[in-house]
This record gives structure tokens, C-alpha cells and sequence, in this order.
């Protein structure tokens, strides 16, 4: 496909994926803007519940429905408004141009199906081979993902695969659509630390060669360091900040980012910790009048609580959803 | 795998002692078992005799070892109405029970996999309310019923089909159809809950990521999955087969174990009722059996393990 | 979004508990309520309710059909059967006969399949492996063929299909409370009574009982449709409640062969078998989701 050397390979504008229950509507994803462009890799980060899943599957329209819906907003794929595609032309998005690997490699094979068959699927949609040819691009593929003895494991069930070779097998089917856009749901999560490390190695091997983009959702600032270029910072359905990870890191803006990261005793650890913020995130059911983070912020000022606040761009392409930047 | 197989054969093979020892006890519960087997013209020195083969006057556990040592070498006794051996009787009708049994379930499966799949992905909408009606009117009307109005409207009324007898494929339709709807009603509702589970699947979320035609999705990564309680029903599914095949084979007068069941109660024919009840049971546990020993076909998990 | 226009909405946020319950409750099947209110009514009053002896036997008025087609008359509204017995009346008897057997076969099931599934559960070991592979074995049983050997053996009767009915449920209901015993036995409350030093019996009634009731009754309601079957199907094949009792089973099989002329015989006790039947298992459904949800699959 061409490349937009310029432009981002895909752009996310003020997405909104409402949940629609018998408790009323909840807004999980409320607004959600950024960029993503070749070989970058941006980290998307928060708490869990912040809507970082919702939004992965949105733009992809694979949330679930009619448990929720996207009511507002747009996905620019290299321009085009996937969001205005039919379900038909929407599919020839999926896996081809932007792929999606999982958080739990456990459950996102079929457990009745040889892994083999499950690669085979996709490359035969995607590459249109067949017999021994699609035989030889799966094992290429397995190989690429460095599976050990890609030929035999073929012929393996999902079952009979190790936590980290199944997530590897569910890289392999992402990516042999051989897709610019990759987004990639917590998918170390579920690993131990000595595998996760091989995983994204793998990955950002593959990054390079194929200038891959990458949305990379965690809540583990360990691995942020490692893969990120950017990062956004998600709380209560919206991103309240955005930058480069060093900048983020060395010098974060947004209230909640100092408090995730001091609540971080070391960028090695893992933020199981996160309940050091006082507080509770507000429920998506009721969104606060103001600013979702006005009732744990230490700075909030009377307009916090009362009105929403704008997204503030800030030096070194970085910005930042707070008033205290407002002048 | 032949540890799992050897266990279940074991198993098998204690379930059908209990079900020997039940019509043992039955046969003992309506005072002298020599009233049930013989004719009631037979003299007194028949009776004498019969007595002292079967050894009623010994212990029961005795009786127990002589009526299973008969029963092993296929010795049932003789029909009370043809006076015929009873295995006779009983295996002249065991083909047609299997016939149609096979064919209904072919049926029930026809209809039921198409509308559990459509009723689980149309959650809500039309096809769920008619995979749900379908399900609910073929629990709630018994067999038997279902039976005389498919008689009245399509034999009586439209003379389309046969009504009972067994001759060309024309004679399977009703009888089948109204066997394997009840049938259904349980495949349908076991199918739908199965795939409602299954489409929350993280797998289904990454077969559709991969950029699969929903019919594929739903088809090929659903189903397979759904199926596999469905697959370990089927031995349930042939016991209620076999146990409103009683009924069904009574009123559509199709040859079968379940009518020489009933002509039996009718004449009082206690050894080939006594055979009947035997089989049917055999019947059920093998089915349970070679369904067990193929589960792993089905589920590869089981395979390994 | 109109979510601070919905005034129930700031209701429901306060006690989403209670309004989920509240939402379920409003989808109360009224119509197989209803049915089955007036079901057991009848069946407790039939005697004062007949029109007619149901066993009274009257050539005069034989086979009339139900009153809209010709030849029916007021006095039968739906007709007579071949020996001129009005069939509402031996409906309407026929509604006793049917709840009181499921009525009997279900308190005596699940009686014995509570105590032993609580039994197999609370004690495990060897208790439970005997009580559960028993349940397995009866569970795998046709019922109906039994009851055709019972027939035969010590003839059929009221009690004897109530017998073979339980024979089935308790295994049905031992399974369930087993498994809900399991579940709950682990549970904090359970070993903090343990601790406190409280005697089995009294943790099995205080404790794991009351937890076990909502299955239960789920259970019950969704086996009583089932049990109405079985004792028709089995009146239908004579091994059942014996003639001149009227059951609706029985009534049918006395159409049967006389469907082409005379089809209200067999089709209208039928009629009352689906709708009873249809009521209960509506009821049951939705007795289920209100009361226990995860039980999808009993």
C-alpha cells in the first residue's frame, strides 16, 4: 500500500464508544484523540476500567455490541473515516492493514483448532496462498516470531503451546496481513517477566523491519520505558495527557501522571500499586461535571469541578487536559 | 487414552449389573416369578420344574447367579404369547428402533444446529424468539400428542403421509419428525446458550480481528466450540430417544422394541419385556460409551490428557 | 444523551441492586401465572367444580363433539367421550390426578435427593462416591420401561408412578445440592461457623440449607412440566394410573384409534397436557433467571 510519508498512518479524532446497560449509559470511551504514525510506537496507558480495551476494539468496531456502541468521533485511516465504512469494507481493514494481538494468549486461540490452521487462516485471506506455499509462509512466519521448529508445532493444538508461545502464534496470525498498524492490548501482561522481555524484543525487531506503527496499551511502566516513543495517559475515558516517554517520565504535567508515577516505586516494578492515588476513579455511569480527576487532584480549583477542561498543547509536541495550564 | 477407556468400560459395565439387579428385584417384587414367566395354563409339574431350574427356593443372591448365568448365555426364556425364545422376538425388532432413532436424530440435527447458531446470533431479534418457541413447544407438548395431530393433518386431513406401518421412507417422516423435534427442543437450547458463551470468546475477538467473514466467525469458530457439549449430549439425547420411542412407536404402530415393549405389558409377556428392557439399557450405555471414548475427537484438549 | 433527563435514572444509580431485581420481576409471566393458579384451584376443588360424574357412563349422549362444530350440544361444551362421558368433567378431574402425582413424585424426589445430595456433599469420601455413581446409574435409566415393568409385575397405580417418577428426580436433585453444598461448604462463612465450633446438623440447616433453597425451588418449578409428561406418557401406555380413574393420558390413548371421527377425544386432554406444561416450564425459566441465573444449564 502507499506509504504517507507525512502524514500519520492513523489518526483518532474525539472517538466516543458509549455502553449501553440496564444501569444506564456509560461513557467508557469519552473523546479519545491522537496520531500514530509509521514505525512509531505509542504507549497507551491508565488504570484498568480507564477505557483502554473499549477504545483498541473501536477501532477496529469490534466492540461488543450491543453492549456498547461508538456514538461519535473518527478513525482516519491513512485519511479514509473507517467509522463510515460498511461492516463488509470494514472487515477488509481487519488484519490487513491494522492488526490486533490480545491480552490473554490462555483464551485468544481456539482451543479446537491446530495453531497451524489458525495461521493458515489468515494468510490465506490475506496473501491468498495455498497448499505448500501457505504451508512454507506459515512457518516463515512462526519463524519470524521465533517459535522453535516452526514445521512441527504447525500441527499443535493451542493447548499443547507454552503462555508465551501461544502469544507469539497470536503475533504471528497479526501480522500476516503483513498490516502497517499494529495494536497490541496488554499483550505482555499475562506473561512472566524473562518472556515478556523475549516478546517485545521480537516485536520491535519486526518493528524496524516493517516500520511497523504500533498502539501499545499497558499498565506497566517497565514496559512503556522499553517500547514507547509517546505516550498517552488515560483516566475515565479520555486521554489527559500526551509526549514523548522521556519527557513524560522525566517531567509529567497532568496531576494524575505525577500521582501514577510516584505511585511507581521503581520504573522495574509494576503498577499493581496504583490504589496509592487517594480515591477512586469515578464511575463511567456518572461522569463528574467537570474534571473526571478534580475529586482525588491535590491542585483542584473551583473550576475543576464544575467545567470540563480543554486539551492544552504544550512544547516539544506534548499536551496536557488541565486547567492548571490554562492561562 | 486406554487407561480413560478401560475406566469407562468398567463403569459401563457396573451400570448395566445395576440396571440386572433392578429388573432382578422387580421380577421378585410381585410374589412367585414363576406366575410371570410361565403361561397360566401351565400345569403344576411345569411350575415344579420351572421352580427347581430357576432355584426360587434358594437364596435370592443364588437366584441372582442363576438368572445371570443365563442371561450370559443369552437364555431368556421363552415368550409367553408366541412361545417363541424371547432373544428372537426382541432382535427381529431392534433393527427398526435403530432405524428410526438414527433417522431422528439426523433430523433433530438438521433442524437444530441451523436454529441454535441463528437463535444465539440473533439474540433478541426474531430467529432467537423462534429457536426459543421451537424449543419450548417441543418440551412442553408430550410425544405422544404431537403424534396424533401430525396424524390428524397430514394423514387425515391432507392424506400426504402415511400414518403408521413401516414399507417406504414415507413411513420414517412422521414418526421421525416427531421424535426428533422433542429432541431438538434440548440440542436447540444447549446450542444457543453454548453459543452465546462461546462468541464472548477472546477467540472470536481475534477471528474476527483477523479479518474473517462473520459466517466464517460464527460457522467454523463458533459452532466447533458450541458443539462440544451438544457432542456429549448425544448419549443423553438417545435415552430420551429411546424412551418416547416407546410412545412414538405405539401410535405410529412402527415394528420396533419400544411396541414389543408395549404389546408385552398388554399380554403380561414378562421374559420379553424383561429382554426388552435389558437392551434398551445396553443400547443407552454403549452409545454413552463410544461417545466418551470420542470425545477426544471432538475436544483436543481431552486428546493429550 | 438524555442520562440526566431519565428521572429513573438517579433511582436506579442508588440501588442498581435493587432495580435489577426490579426489572426482572416486571417481566412476570402473568398468562402462565395465571394458568397455574387457576390449575391448582381447580385441582383442589375438582369435585365441587365437575358438571358431571366423570366416570358416569351415558351411550345416549356417546361421542358428541365439542359444542361449535355440529352436532354439539351446551350440556357438553366439549363433548363426550365413546361411552358418552363428558370430557370437561374428566378434564377437570384429570387436573388433580395430574398436579397431585407431580405434586407427590416431586416432594418425595426432592426429599430424598437434598438429604443425600447434602449427605454426598457436606461428608465427601466414599459417601459421595457411592451416592453420586447411584445417581449417575438411575439417571441413565428409562424410566418409562421400568414403569412397564412395574406394570406388569405389581400393576400400575397412583403410587407406583409417583414411585418411578421420584426414582428419576432424586437423582436429578441430589446432583444439584451436591454441587451447591461443594461450593458453599468452602465458603468464609461456612468455616467461620466451623471455627466457632458449631456441629454439622446445625451448620447443614443453618448455614448450607438456606443457601441451597433458590436451586431448589428453580428445580422444582422447571421438573414440574417434566413429571406431567411422564405420568401422561406412561398413563398412555397403560402403565400408569389404570382406567376408570380420568387422567388426560388416559384420555387420549382412549381416542386414539378414533382420531378420524372423533378427534376431540384425544386432542383436547392433549390440549390441557400443552398448556399446563408450557405454563410451567414459561414459569420456570423465568423463576430461574430471577432467583439464580447461573444455573443456564438445568
Amino acid at each position: 500500500m502507499g506509504e504517507a510519508p507525512t502524514g500519520p498512518v492513523l489518526e483518532v479524532k474525539d472517538l466516543r464508544t458509549h455502553l449501553f446497560t440496564s444501569r444506564g449509559v456509560g461513557r467508557a470511551v469519552d473523546g479519545v484523540s491522537f496520531a500514530l504514525r509509521r514505525g512509531e510506537t505509542l504507549g497507551l496507558v491508565g488504570e484498568s476500567g480507564s477505557g483502554k480495551s473499549l477504545t483498541c476494539l473501536s477501532l477496529l468496531r469490534l466492540n461488543p455490541q450491543p453492549a456498547s456502541r461508538i456514538v461519535g468521533g473518527a478513525v482516519l485511516y491513512e485519511g479514509t473515516d473507517l467509522l463510515a465504512k460498511t461492516d463488509e469494507e470494514m472487515r477488509r481493514y481487519r488484519g490487513k492493514r491494522i492488526a490486533l494481538v490480545l491480552q490473554d494468549p490462555m483464551t485468544a486461540l481456539n482451543p479446537v483448532f491446530t495453531v497451524g490452521n489458525q495461521i493458515f487462516e489468515a494468510i490465506r485471506l490475506h496473501q491468498g496462498a495455498r497448499g505448500s506455499r501457505l504451508r512454507k509462509i506459515a512457518a516463515e512466519m512462526m519463524r519470524l516470531l521465533r517459535i522453535p521448529d516452526p514445521e512441527q508445532r504447525l500441527g499443535d493444538y493451542p493447548h499443547q503451546f507454552s503462555g508465551g508461545m501461544r502469544q507469539r502464534a497470536v503475533g504471528a496470525i497479526a501480522l500476516s496481513g503483513k498490516p502497517s498498524v499494529l495494536i497490541a492490548d496488554e499483550p505482555t501482561t499475562a506473561l512472566d517477566v524473562t518472556i515478556q522481555a523475549a516478546y517485545l524484543e521480537v516485536l520491535k525487531e519486526i518493528q524496524r523491519r516493517e516500520r511497523l506503527a504500533i498502539l501499545f496499551v499497558t499498565h506497566d511502566f517497565a514496559v512503556v520505558a522499553r517500547m514507547c516513543d509517546r505516550v498517552a495517559v488515560m483516566y475515565a475515558g479520555k486521554i489527559v495527557e500526551t509526549a514523548d516517554t522521556w519527557r513524560l517520565f522525566d517531567d509529567p504535567r497532568h496531576p494524575y501522571t505525577v500521582a501514577l508515577l510516584r505511585s511507581v516505586p521503581d520504573v522495574e516494578a509494576r503498577i499493581e500499586r496504583l490504589y496509592a492515588i487517594e480515591g477512586q476513579p469515578p464511575s463511567v455511569f456518572e461522569p463528574a461535571k467537570g474534571c473526571a480527576f478534580a475529586a482525588r487532584c491535590p491542585h483542584a480549583e473551583a473550576r475543576c469541578h464544575d467545567e470540563p477542561p480543554p486539551d492544552v498543547p504544550l512544547e516539544g509536541g506534548r499536551a496536557v487536559r488541565c486547567w492548571l495550564f490554562v492561562r | 487414552m486406554i487407561r480413560v477407556v478401560f475406566f469407562r468400560l468398567m463403569q459401563s459395565l457396573v451400570t448395566l449389573l445395576i440396571t440386572s439387579v433392578i429388573i432382578f428385584a422387580l421380577a421378585r417384587t410381585s410374589g412367585s416369578p414363576a406366575d410371570l414367566v410361565l403361561a397360566p395354563e401351565a400345569t403344576p409339574a411345569e411350575r415344579q420344574a420351572y421352580i427347581e431350574r430357576m432355584g426360587f427356593d434358594r437364596p435370592l443372591a443364588y437366584q441372582y447367579l442363576i438368572f445371570l448365568k443365563n442371561a450370559l448365555q443369552g437364555d431368556f426364556g421363552k415368550s409367553l404369547r408366541t412361545g417363541q425364545p424371547a432373544t428372537r422376538l426382541v432382535f427381529e425388532r431392534l433393527g427398526g428402533t435403530l432405524r428410526l432413532a438414527t433417522v431422528a436424530l439426523l433430523i433433530a440435527l438438521a433442524i437444530s444446529l441451523p436454529l441454535g447458531v441463528v437463535a444465539a446470533t440473533q439474540r433478541g431479534r426474531t430467529w432467537d424468539r423462534v429457536g426459543l418457541g421451537f424449543a419450548l413447544l417441543g418440551q412442553s407438548v408430550p410425544s405422544f400428542w404431537k403424534a396424533i395431530v401430525f396424524v390428524i393433518i397430514f394423514g387425515v386431513w391432507l392424506r400426504w403421509l402415511p400414518t403408521s406401518g413401516v414399507g417406504t421412507w414415507r413411513h420414517y417422516i412422521l414418526p421421525a419428525v416427531t421424535l426428533g423435534w422433542g429432541v431438538s427442543a434440548g440440542i436447540v437450547r444447549l446450542l444457543r446458550s453454548g453459543m452465546l458463551e462461546v462468541m464472548g470468546s477472546e477467540y472470536i475477538k481475534l477471528a474476527r480481528a483477523k479479518g474473517l467473514r462473520e459466517s466464517v466467525v460464527v460457522w467454523k469458530h463458533g459452532l466447533r466450540n458450541a458443539l462440544i457439549p451438544v457432542i456429549t449430549f448425544i448419549g443423553f439425547m438417545y435415552g430420551i430417544i429411546i424412551a418416547s420411542g416407546v410412545v412414538i412407536e405405539v401410535v405410529f404402530g412402527w415394528p420396533g422394541l419400544g411396541l414389543l415393549a408395549y404389546e408385552s405389558t398388554l399380554w403380561r409377556d414378562f421374559p420379553v419385556l424383561q429382554l426388552t428392557v435389558l437392551l434398551f439399557t445396553v443400547i443407552v450405555i454403549v452409545i454413552n460409551f463410544l461417545v466418551d471414548v470420542s470425545y477426544g475427537l471432538v475436544d483436543p484438549r481431552v486428546r493429550g490428557g | 444523551m438524555a442520562v440526566g433527563a431519565d428521572p429513573g435514572a438517579a433511582r436506579r444509580a442508588v440501588f442498581p441492586a435493587a432495580a435489577r431485581m426490579w426489572a426482572r420481576l416486571r417481566r412476570l409471566p402473568l398468562l402462565p401465572l395465571a394458568v397455574i393458579l387457576l390449575t391448582i384451584l381447580v385441582a383442589v376443588i375438582a369435585d365441587q367444580l365437575v358438571p358431571y360424574d366423570p366416570e358416569r357412563i351415558n351411550p345416549r349422549y356417546a361421542e358428541r363433539p365439542p359444542v361449535p362444530f355440529a352436532g354439539g350440544m351446551w350440556e357438553f361444551p366439549l363433548g363426550t367421550d365413546r361411552l358418552g362421558r363428558d370430557i370437561l368433567s374428566r378434564i377437570i378431574m384429570g387436573t388433580r390426578i395430574s398436579l397431585g402425582v407431580a405434586a407427590c413424585a416431586l416432594l418425595l424426589g426432592s426429599l430424598v435427593g437434598t438429604a443425600l445430595g447434602i449427605v454426598a456433599g457436606y461428608r465427601g469420601g466414599w459417601i459421595d462416591v457411592i451416592v453420586m455413581r447411584t445417581a449417575d446409574a438411575f439417571l441413565a435409566f428409562p424410566g418409562i420401561l421400568i414403569a412397564l415393568v412395574l406394570a406388569v409385575t405389581i400393576g400400575p397405580s397412583f403410587w407406583v408412578v409417583v414411585a418411578v417418577l421420584a426414582l428419576i428426580l432424586w437423582a436429578r436433585f441430589a446432583r444439584l445440592v451436591r454441587s451447591e453444598v461443594i461450593s458453599c461448604k468452602n465458603r468464609d462463612f461456612v468455616a467461620l461457623a466451623r471455627v466457632a465450633g458449631a456441629g454439622g446438623t446445625y451448620i447443614v440447616f443453618h448455614h448450607i440449607l438456606p443457601n441451597v433453597i433458590n436451586s431448589l425451588v428453580v428445580l422444582c418449578t422447571l421438573q414440574v412440566g417434566w413429571a406431567i409428561i411422564v405420568e401422561a406418557s406412561l398413563t398412555f401406555l397403560g402403565a400408569g394410573i389404570p382406567p376408570p380413574t380420568p387422567t388426560w393420558g388416559g384420555m387420549v390413548a382412549e381416542g386414539l384409534n378414533y382420531v378420524e371421527t372423533a378427534w376431540w377425544i384425544s386432542l383436547l386432554p392433549g390440549l390441557a397436557i400443552m398448556i399446563v406444561v408450557f405454563a410451567y416450564n414459561l414459569f420456570g425459566d423465568w423463576v430461574r433467571d430471577v432467583l439464580d441465573p447461573h444455573l443456564r444449564n438445568i
